[in-house]
């Protein structure tokens, strides 16, 4: 009995003599991660190994292909991996390293604004660019580090007529005449609401003008909308019709009648017949021919296994590691330039990165961070109202 | 004594358990994260920093039209026509069950029970694959108009209607539960003393029926109007498309947008608040001067009312709606795990199921076939393994509080330990969840143990339980027990041998409730748990790659687990969920 | 107002039948009381007529008008045969005051609301359930309950009114007062009752016919002291009456239109018949009701005292006569010690002669012991 206690005792000094140690590790993250900044695989490789033996690596991640465990085959580095949705990540990342508690090791999320201002801001994450591709990704993906880029196009039924070109200007979307379009929520969706706070940039204003133009013939002109993104975004949204899955949305325009729209992401076609449907943006759609955002890939602040979690990240934007999690995939685009698309990707008219960098509204970091809530609360009323 | 003991304990466990998370949510209410506090301090020049105390999250909500008043305002009509669907529908069945001499009550009464197995979203599914027609939406075509040429309006298909209509179908089944189980204890004779008085059918009905099963009821639209309230799913899939918003929609909208969320949690207390209103009626109801003890030890001889002619014109009408709600989806289901392309026929392959090896194609990774595939069933496993402790946990806490309330019906504690016990049923799970994700960063023992899930289970389906235990408890007249009190038999004995086995059937569905609702929970433990480990949390890894014939089949595999746990639970007890209600 | 008639009546669950070929007719203003053991159908029969049961076979009338008739398809529901109907667990309503509970019936009636105030007064008068007027049946005790019962059920002032074991729930003291009170309301609503009870004495002090049952079957149908006195078969004779008769095995043999040898427990005596009888067989039993074995010092028969139940009024001896024990009962107190000699005689002429292979009534008769020796 007396024993027993004793071992008790012990154990929970022991503890509270770990607790302790763990509070110390934010500088020893952020150490490792300085001394991984010029490693490349191998040593990397080495190094992580030592650290982690026989222990899990873990990920949390907003999507679950990561679950793959092709890294493991590689490399012999046990993953577990945690699939909650953005704001439940945030929310971990606030309690967890928050707290100073051991949750994750490796990040994968999306949305900038929260990632800056919330996650990064309060020092829970830290930024890692794998030395071997330092080269090859844009630096403007490098802080913070973008892995992949993944989109939402707008696609239509053709009713079999692959010529009908029935969406050549975006303002059609805003008219009655094709009401309708499936759109995810964006309060619901981050990357929709992204999205539209991205459009509210100078430059897709002057692109939107144009396409106005060019669809009514006249100049757009201030009247009860403050700017002419706000016009679309007010219009699209009332217009269109909010569905909670791509996969439905996919399968309602592969399904519906000829000229049924809808904007959901490109991998999605193929849980659907999609003889039907055409890309908008292969008819050349003026305006632009749906989204791309960004998903990143960070380190926990209070990571335990900071060399593995560098190793996993450089994985992830190696061609290997980048084919065998997203590869097969179209609508996915590694933030690796040197990386094309699949030819999978190809048979559906996917396109390299370069080709969408035009005629999709890429989430920008700058203008999001500037126009946020205000632009935020607009849309909340708008959605809420319509 | 044993009553005066375990109300205390529950009210002392109750309150430690569901206060931390109260406490939470009434903190989150009124303060600010960092992420409002740059919201409020962009858009109304506040000087705020994270964790400080503020209204604002509350003049924000309460003052906004179109985000929370009018939302609520569809909270209450879709769950007020639901709780009504619900009642309807299942007293109908109950009634006839119990009451009539229906044809193949047997089979009625377990299928009947089936949408409440079935996740929500199944039926909304389904609804949509009916009713879709050309002149709605995209213009799907549905079954109904590519077999009828019948095309239903819109609002048929996406809104108000279809929503309350799913949940209440999907509902219906607590309805069945909890009514049949107290008309087929009520004495006949209360009836037939009113047929002798020359009232008719639909006066007894009125006056002598209902009243008696309003405890029941009460019960009924409490969880019933509570879940609806609370359902996201299900508004979602067939409300929005409408433009159909309700305040779970509202709610799930600003809990994720990290600089809502203190309104969130407001929305929160608002459902709170409709769950406690509700609650005191319930209580102001069954602590009146009238009694229901309605089962005496003696049962009276039941005539069940001769249907007659419309016998077979009612079986058959009953018969075909439990097809459309009940046998259906899981038809549909199956079909859709051994398609190529969805509802397309031709490509029928049974790979999604059999294959020894790994499916590749586009379903990259999917690993082998659902029969073969060792991530699906350590999952399945590990999902079963937590639905049996909760289940067991729960039901035998249900009983146990059901006692206590019964025997100390009418005072304050009773009451405290009864609404106490339904607290954590009005907190979305979402929210639950994340109150525990903390909790677990401050007792860190609990991380990612199965205990923690354990814990957060057992609280959140504890309402089920205690329901389904104090409303049979209330039934049972204290003089059974006192029968074997005067013969020497002990505390536990008299539990055992008396009680339990004389409301089995309702224990019994304390028990499979929870364990049903387990099974496909995602939202209350997805922060808790690593994916893989439970079913559901595959299930998402499935939807996300689009490999819906592996969702589907595994959706059919966790319908089919939990009909078998079912099945074996009335095998080896002679009780189920539907059995306390009648069917043999 | 309605005889009530049954033909043929059969109910049958599955193979198990609850109540075989019954054919009875209870007139107006009778107080007929269906008595037998539990589970002999008594209830059902009551349940039948009331049309809360649906018979397998056989026609129900009131006076002319059918009611129920398994040939003719016809079957009348409870509400339209305008009876009442009185639970042996009250089956008040709990959530309905004493008030509502006896207006119901009323308003169902579609009575004027002052009549039916007026008669709910009526009614709490006469059940003398006044002060309880607001209660939840809940809040009363089991007397109360049976009045506030009786009252929902009369207050429509139904022609017939039928009673499901309506006292076995009350205390003996309570019972006995409602006894009372139920056949003063017999008398004073003349309708028709029909009573089940298992309580012989209920019967006998209650009904003006008894209808005794066995096993679904009638076994007779008549005035209560016929049922006492001339009871048709060993198995009324042994269920009417308190103590119950005494049943001795006898061989007897006939001697005259009228008279035959018995002997039973040792004795030899002549059976001297009031009318003339025939005995089927020599295997017979002797019914003996208890106060027809007076206890007197020239008795002819002599045994003794097994033991002795002295209630006051009346004493019940058990006296022990070769292998056998008798009951006698004496007016009076006595009190014999264990074991004493008593001698005591067969008197009257309602000593009964059953044939023991059918359980019949053959003769009913007197007596004569042979004279005593010495």
């Amino acid at each position: 009995m007396k024993k027993t206690a004793a071992i008790l005792v012990a154990m929970i000094l022991c503890l509270s003599l770990l607790l302790p140690v763990s509070a110390l590790a934010e500088t020893d993250v952020q150490k490792a991660l300085a001394d991984a900044a010029d490693l490349s695989w191998d040593d990397l490789l080495a190094k992580a190994k030592a650290e982690i033996g026989d222990n899990e690596l873990m990920i949390y991640s907003n999507t679950s292909r990561v679950k793959e465990d092709t890294f493991t085959e590689k490399t012999g580095i046990k993953i577990a991996t945690q699939n909650p949705n953005d704001s439940q990540i945030y929310e971990m990342l606030e309690q967890e390293v928050g707290n100073n508690v051991y949750g994750a090791d490796v990040v994968l999320l999306q949305d900038c604004f929260m990632l800056t201002n919330f996650a990064i801001a309060s020092g829970w994450l830290e930024n890692y660019v794998p030395a071997d591709y330092k080269s090859v990704i844009l630096e403007s993906d490098q802080n913070p580090l973008v892995c992949v880029y993944l989109n939402r196009l707008f696609f239509y039924n053709d009713g079999g007529d692959k010529q009908a070109k029935r969406f050549t200007n975006v303002w059609q979307f805003t008219e009655p005449e094709f009401k309708g379009t499936e759109f995810k929520n964006p309060m619901d969706e981050k990357s929709s609401m992204n999205f539209l706070i991205s459009l509210t940039s100078e430059q897709w204003q002057a692109k939107l003008a144009d396409a106005y133009r060019s669809y009514y013939g006249k100049d757009w002109a201030a009247g009860e909308f403050a700017n002419i993104s706000y016009e679309w975004i007010y219009k699209f949204l009332m217009n269109c019709t909010f569905v909670s899955k791509d996969s439905t949305i996919a399968a309602d325009v592969a399904g519906g009648a000829a000229g049924s729209a809808g904007l959901f992401v490109f991998s999605k076609l193929r849980s659907v017949d999609a003889s039907n449907i055409t890309v908008c943006a292969n008819d050349g759609i003026e305006g632009f021919a749906g989204l791309m955002y960004p998903i990143y890939g960070m380190i926990a602040a209070n990571a335990k296994y900071p060399y593995a979690a560098c190793l996993y990240l450089n994985y992830l934007l190696s061609e290997e590691g980048y084919n065998n999690i997203f590869g097969k995939e179209m609508g996915t685009y590694s933030a690796n330039g040197t990386i094309g698309i699949s030819e999978n990707a190809k048979t559906y008219g996917d396109q390299p990165l370069s080709f969408w960098q035009d005629c999709l509204v890429f989430e920008d970091a700058e203008h999001v961070q500037n126009v946020y809530f205000e632009v935020f609360d607009q849309i909340q009323q708008w959605c809420a109202s319509k | 004594m044993q009553a005066n003991v375990l109300i205390v304990l529950f009210a002392v466990l109750l309150v430690i358990l569901t206060v931390y998370p109260m406490y939470s949510v009434i903190r989150s209410s009124l303060t600010v994260g960092r992420m409002e506090a740059m919201r409020y301090n962009t858009l109304y020049h506040t000087k705020l920093s994270a964790d400080d105390f503020t209204l604002l999250n509350y003049r924000e909500l309460l003052t906004n039209v179109s985000t929370f008043w009018k939302p609520l305002w569809n909270s209450l009509r879709m769950s007020a026509y639901a709780s009504l669907i619900a009642i309807v529908l299942g007293g109908t069945v109950a009634f006839l069950i119990t009451r009539t001499d229906i044809r193949a009550k047997k089979f009625f009464s377990s299928v009947f029970i089936f949408p409440y197995i079935m996740p929500s979203w199944t039926l909304a599914l389904v609804w949509k694959n009916v009713f879709a027609n050309s002149r709605v939406g995209t213009g799907v075509v549905g079954m109904l108009e590519s077999l009828t040429g019948i095309c239903v309006p819109s609002w048929v298909v996406y809104g108000i209607f279809p929503c309350a209509l799913v949940m209440g179908i999907h509902y219906a089944p607590f309805a069945y539960i909890l009514i049949g189980g107290t008309l087929r204890n009520m004495d006949a004779n209360l009836e037939e003393a009113a047929t002798i008085l020359q009232a008719g059918r639909g006066r007894i009905l009125r006056r002598i029926t209902i009243p008696i099963v309003m405890p029941a009821l009460f019960s009924t639209v409490l969880l019933v109007f509570s879940s609806t309230m609370a359902s996201y799913a299900v508004p979602v899939f067939v409300g929005s498309p409408g433009n159909f918003f309700v305040l779970s929609t509202q709610l799930t909208s600003l809990y994720n947008t990290m600089a809502t969320k203190g309104q969130a949690f407001v929305m929160t207390i608002v459902l709170i608040l409709f769950g406690v209103m509700l609650l005191g009626i319930n209580l102001w109801f069954t602590g009146k001067r009238k009694s229901f003890t309605t089962v005496t030890g003696k049962s009276g001889q039941v005539s069940y009312i001769r249907l007659g002619r419309a016998n077979t014109v009612i079986s058959a009408v009953l018969a075909v709606l439990l097809f459309l709600i009940a046998i259906f989806p899981i038809i549909s289901f199956a079909l859709e795990s051994m398609v190529e392309v969805q509802g397309n026929y031709a490509t029928l392959t049974l790979k999604y199921w059999l294959s020894r090896e790994d499916i590749g194609g586009f379903a990259v990774n999917a690993g082998k076939g659902i029969l073969f595939n060792g991530m699906i069933w350590s999952a399945l496993w590990g999902s079963i393994k937590l639905s049996l402790i909760v289940s067991l946990i729960v039901g035998t806490g249900g009983i146990l509080i059901g006692y206590a309330v019964a025997r100390k019906r009418g005072t304050r504690l009773a009451g405290l330990v009864s609404g106490l016990a339904f607290f954590p049923y009005l907190v979305p799970s979402m929210a639950f969840g994340a109150i525990f994700l903390a909790v677990s960063t401050r007792l860190t023992f609990l991380r990612g143990t199965l205990l923690l899930l354990v814990i957060v289970g057992s609280i959140k389906y504890l309402p089920f339980a205690s329901r389904s235990g104090t409303n049979s408890m209330m039934q049972l007249s204290g003089e059974i027990e006192e029968a074997a009190v005067i013969v020497g038999a002990s505390w536990p004995k008299r539990m055992l041998r008396i009680l339990f086995p004389i409301q089995k059937s309702s224990f019994i569905s304390g028990y499979l409730l929870p364990f049903i609702s387990c099974m496909r929970e995602l939202s209350l433990f997805i922060l808790l748990t690593t994916s893989g480990t439970l079913i559901t949390t595959l299930l998402s890894y499935f939807d996300e790659k689009a490999v819906t014939q592996m969702s589907n089949g595994i959706n059919l595999l966790i319908v089919i687990i939990v009909l078998l746990v079912n099945f074996t639970t009335n095998k080896l007890t002679g009780a189920s969920i539907d059995k306390g209600v009648g069917g043999n | 107002m309605p005889s009530i008639v049954l033909t043929h009546v059969t109910k049958q669950w599955g193979k198990f039948i609850g109540v075989n070929d019954l054919n009875l007719e209870i007139e107006d203003g009778a107080f007929v009381t269906l008595l037998g053991s539990s589970g002999c159908g008594k209830t059902t029969t009551l349940r039948m007529i009331a049309g809360l049961e649906t018979p397998t076979r056989g026609e129900i009338r009131f006076d002319d008008k059918i009611m129920f008739s398994s040939d003719k398809n016809i079957n009348i529901p409870p509400a339209r045969r305008e009876v009442g109907f009185l639970f042996q667990n009250y089956a008040l309503w709990p959530h309905m005051t004493v008030t509502q509970n006896i207006a119901f019936g009323l308003e169902t009636l579609k009575w004027k609301k002052p009549d039916i105030t007026a008669r709910v007064k009526e009614m709490l008068d006469i059940m003398r359930i006044g002060p309880f007027a607001d209660r939840y049946p809940a809040e009363l005790s089991g007397g109360q309950q049976q009045r506030v019962a009786i009252a929902r059920t009369l207050a429509p002032k139904p022609r017939v009114l039928f009673m499901d074991e309506p006292l076995s729930n009350l205390d003996a003291k309570l019972r006995g007062e409602m006894r009372t009170e139920l056949k003063r309301l017999h008398k004073d609503t003349g309708s028709t009752f029909v009573y089940v009870t298992h309580d012989q004495l209920e019967a006998m002090t209650l009904s003006t016919r008894i209808c005794m049952m066995n096993e679904g079957v009638l076994q007779q149908y008549a005035p209560p002291l016929e049922v006492y006195n001339r009871p048709a078969n060993l198995f009324v004779a042994d269920f009417v009456g308190n103590p119950s008769m005494n049943l001795i095995d006898a061989t007897a043999k006939q001697t005259a239109p009228d008279e035959a040898e018995i002997s039973f427990l040792g004795q030899r005596a002549v059976f001297r018949g009031n009318e003339p009888f025939r005995l089927p067989a020599d295997s017979a039993v002797l019914g003996i009701r208890p106060e027809f074995l007076p206890i007197t010092p020239d008795g002819g028969l002599e045994g003794q005292a097994y033991s002795t139940l002295p209630a006051g009024m009346e004493t019940t001896v058990k006296i022990k006569l070769g292998g056998a024990i008798l009951s006698a009962v004496v007016f009076g107190a006595i009190d014999y010690e264990t074991d004493a000699a008593i001698r005591f005689s067969v008197a009257g002429d309602g000593i009964l002669l059953f044939d023991r292979a059918s359980g019949q009534r053959v003769a009913s008769g007197s007596v004569l012991l042979p004279a005593r020796k010495g």
